[in-house]
């Protein structure tokens, strides 16, 4: 056994509530398209003794908050799988399974992050820690890149052993992607959990592909049509309660431009880091709570148009009518065309401004 | 099921009702805005599982004599159930296509008799989580809610045998038991016949 580091966390953070009892690590080479056997042969670890000075580190990577793992996700149930998912099943099995059915259910993760792994990233650390607590078994997956503070000193499985290396340990614990996954012994516990990634610019990353997609085989926990939606309802309602022009417009402009990028990847909270500070705080209001502003979705382009878009009628080639989509049936009412073709357009609300212009256009 | 179970179960379940009846309207009003405008959908209807019922699922038991539902509370996915009815057999794939653009499902099948010669309860089910958003909302106590997508012959068949056939199980003689698959047998038929008809005349939407 390596002589041990007395290591103290930066931050002490009381973690004496969760019970610590399984730990796994695996250095994970990238196997992206290669066989299941090959991508066997790249990783290397296994189950490792929980002492106090792993406890010490790793427990403060354990304790959940909103900063930590910010991005809400689930499985989703395969039809051609019986409605369930291979990762969940090794996620319950982490959680509540017998000593060795979470060895294999941590080494086959170990496998399907190594074939998730694209040939461009390095090596990486996978560590599986799973607790309890109350009633309640959280179980939290870490990859730690390469200069990351823990590393495996000895691989063998059965023998495996980390070590921190307090030199590196603030940069190893700014970059790492994770994910938690919290529930009870119940059958229908864990088909949710959260993500965090801190190896990219976190606002940027598309966390979709490779930590969420590929090797969670998970999505966002809302549709894009949802998230959509959801946009489309914040906007209307902080719409209605600014009064400055200037805000009115800066809002609008951030729609029309959710709606047109084309597989743009946003949530509530990347949308709203684009708008002006004042406009931002209204807006941030009617997003709803952490958990739903910060579920990632691509703008919808059907459901976009459908909000946000607008429905241009001209009108005996030279009356033009514009109007937002949901304005049409509401303030907008089109009749039916009558034996002449001609139809009756009511519209009815306040006017708020008239202007004189040339007829230029 | 002890008694004192069953009924701290009842109170338990009794308390969740309210905000279970909030999750129902939420969702019943996120399937309204997808089908409203869809001619071929008869309707949408919701309901909140009774007390009553919920009890009697929860003490069901497995073969082994063992509960079925050790956490009833948390493993019954039917406490808010819902059921969009398409008016033809054909158009049951894409309303459940619609629907899946804003629920994620956990659960997805079309459940129907397992043997060719038998006749019984036919609708695409589905099992959803509750979206985080009208989880807030609502401060639902639930994860997930039951959808069923069905035929108007398929749903009718479904509450004529939820109040004779379903309620009554055990207690059907053989002959009986045959009456209702027969019912069954001619709901799938006018299922058949109509889609059938409408397919010969062209007028199946694609909409």
């Amino acid at each position: 056994m390596a002589a041990r580091t007395k290591l103290k966390a930066p931050t002490a953070v009381p973690i004496q509530s969760w019970t610590y009892d399984f730990l796994a690590a695996y250095d994970v080479l990238a196997s992206k398209s290669l066989t299941v056997r090959e991508a066997e042969r790249n990783i290397s670890g296994g189950v490792i003794k929980i002492n106090q000075e792993i406890e010490s580190y790793m427990g403060r990577l354990f304790e959940r908050d909103e900063e930590t793992y910010d991005i809400p996700i689930c499985f989703v149930g395969d039809q051609s799988k019986n409605d369930s998912n291979p990762i969940r099943t090794h996620i319950r099995a982490l959680a509540h399974g017998p000593q060795e059915a979470r060895r294999r259910a941590a080494r086959a993760l170990a496998v399907k992050l190594a074939l998730a792994t694209p040939g461009t990233t390095k090596e990486g650390l996978l560590v599986v820690m799973v607790g309890q607590h109350s009633g309640t078994t959280r179980v939290v997956l870490w990859r730690f890149g390469a200069g990351a503070s823990l590393s495996l000193v000895t691989k063998k499985e059965g023998e495996a052993e980390l070590k921190v290396n307090l030199r590196t340990f603030t940069k190893g614990t700014q970059y790492f992607k994770a994910a938690l996954f919290e529930g009870s012994s119940a059958r229908t516990a864990f088909w949710e959990g959260q993500v965090r990634d801190t190896q990219s610019h976190a606002r940027e990353v598309d966390h979709a592909r490779y930590w969420v997609n590929d090797f969670l085989e998970a999505q966002s926990s809302i549709t894009d049509a949802r998230g959509t939606k959801l946009l489309e309802t914040a906007i209307k309602a902080t719409n209605k309660e600014l009064k400055d022009p200037a805000h009115q417009a800066n809002l609008t402009q951030a729609a029309r431009l959710a709606a047109t990028q084309k597989g743009m990847r946003t949530s509530l909270s990347r949308f709203a880091d684009n708008l002006l500070p004042e406009v931002r705080e209204a807006f941030l209001r009617h997003a709803g709570s952490e958990r739903v502003r910060e579920a990632i979705f691509t703008v919808d382009r059907t459901t976009a148009l459908r909000r946000f878009g607008a429905r241009r009628v001209l009108i005996n080639g030279r009356i033009s009518l514009q109007a937002p989509n949901d304005a049409f049936g509401r303030e907008v009412v089109m009749g039916q065309p009558d034996g002449a073709g001609e139809t009756t357009i009511t519209i009815r609300g306040r006017i708020t401004r008239e202007e004189v212009r040339s007829n230029d256009a | 099921m002890t008694p004192a179970r069953d009924s701290e179960l009842g109170k338990a379940y009794s308390a969740r009702r309210e905000a279970l009846e909030r999750v129902r309207d939420a969702v019943l009003a996120d399937l309204r805005d997808i089908v409203e405008e869809d001619p071929l959908v008869e309707r949408v209807t919701g309901r909140v599982k009774s007390i009553e019922q919920f009890l009697k699922k929860a003490g069901k038991l497995r073969a082994d004599g063992q509960p079925k539902y050790l956490y009833p509370l948390e493993e019954i996915q039917d406490q808010v159930g819902l059921r969009i009815i398409v008016k033809f057999d054909g158009e049951r794939d894409r309303v459940r296509d619609e629907v899946l653009t804003i629920f994620r499902p956990v659960e997805d099948r079309f459940h129907q008799p397992e043997e060719a010669d038998r006749f019984g309860y036919e609708a695409t089910h589905l099992v959803c989580l509750v979206p985080p958003d009208i989880r807030e909302k609502t401060v639902s106590p639930i994860d997930f809610f039951e959808l069923q997508v069905c035929t108007l012959f398929q749903h009718a068949w479904a509450e004529a045998n939820h109040d004779v056939g379903y309620k009554s199980k055990g207690k059907l003689s053989w002959e009986e038991q045959r009456m209702i698959a027969l019912t069954a047998a001619n709901a799938w038929g006018a299922d058949r016949v109509f889609e059938e008809l409408r397919h010969k005349e062209g007028s199946a939407t694609t909409k």
